[in-house]
């Protein structure tokens, strides 16, 4: 569109009509919400990290009182002891997640689920 | 300057964000309260905006303009805030009248005092539908493009210019029923 005399009158009556935002804590305000929003996301990816170690701690005493359990009643054949049996149940849960391929799956569900809802709601989702 | 920033923020800076709120919350205002037409919700409709903003930054194109894709969401933002309250003018049919000469209007116009002035462009923009205040603040006072106003609005480029036309017709009908009323009590 050509700028013409009515299109520069109309500029300045549009000029006219400008208002300044009147709130000087205007900034504060919108940092403070945004702060609050990465204190929230935060604490939720301390909440699911700390879910993580809650599970493999609790797979790592049960596979240990297992052995424990084999050792008392004389099932244990070679089982180191009890600090050995902690490193390698640990070492089994690590080597389970990290290869197991019935871990892998579910996972590989989530994101391609996450993905198909994303792009039904045409949004974002933040799980962490 | 503007990506110096937006990587800022990117990598964990946050507090880099407050020169985008800084640079664009009059502009972003101004776009907010043409379509709530009321001071709160505007402001409202700014904050949540900006957080909006920050919170999908990731998804922000680079090579597009900043202000573009922040003004969008605050139309978006604004018009769902508004949609809320309802507040709805009647629309005037300028169909059949002719485009009123620049000249009849800007004499008077110029005469009035500034103050008398923004009161009374408020109050003509208020009897202005909400698309087309929306439409002659982004194009007149922000001076966005049409493509940008097509990207803001999502309004086709050929309906931004008829649009456009028709808003300013009604923005001068008004103003001209205006002043000669202030006219009129002048003298």
């Amino acid at each position: 569109m050509e700028d013409t005399g009515i299109d520069s009158l109309t500029k300045k009556i549009m000029a006219d009509s400008y208002s300044k935002l009147n709130d000087p804590a205007f900034n504060d305000i919108v940092m403070g919400k945004i702060l609050q929003v990465e204190k929230r996301k935060m604490t939720a990816r301390i909440a699911f990290y700390f879910f993580i170690v809650m599970i493999t701690s609790a797979t790592v005493i049960y596979f240990t009182l297992q052995n424990l359990n084999h050792k008392i009643t004389g099932m244990s054949g070679n089982l180191p002891d009890i600090p050995g049996c902690l490193w390698l149940n640990t070492k089994k849960v690590i080597d389970w997640i990290s290869g197991n391929d019935y871990f892998i799956f579910p996972l590989i569900i989530i994101l391609v689920f996450k993905k198909i809802v994303a792009i039904i709601f045409k949004r974002r989702i933040n799980f962490l | 300057m503007e990506l110096f920033y937006l990587n800022q923020v990117l990598e964990g800076n946050t507090s880099c964000f407050s020169y985008f709120i800084e640079k664009y919350k009059d502009m972003a205002f101004s776009i907010a309260f043409r379509i709530t037409n009321n001071n709160e919700d505007a402001e409202e409709s700014v904050q949540d905006a900006f957080l909006k903003a920050f919170k999908s930054l990731k998804t922000f194109r680079k090579e597009a303009k900043f202000s573009t894709w922040l003004y969008k969401i605050v139309v978006n933002t604004a018009i769902t805030k508004a949609k809320r309250k309802r507040n709805f003018v009647l629309d005037i049919d300028v169909g059949n009248i002719p485009e009123i000469a620049a000249e009849n209007v800007e004499e008077v116009y110029k005469s009035l005092e500034d103050a008398g002035r923004k009161k009374l462009i408020g109050d003509v923009l208020e009897e202005l539908i909400m698309e087309d205040r929306l439409l002659l603040t982004l194009y007149y006072l922000n001076e966005n493009s049409i493509d940008e106003i097509n990207s803001i609005t999502g309004i086709k480029t050929e309906n931004v210019k008829m649009k456009l036309h028709r808003a300013r017709k009604k923005l001068y009908l008004i103003l001209e029923k205006k002043l000669h009323t202030e006219l009129k009590n002048i003298l």
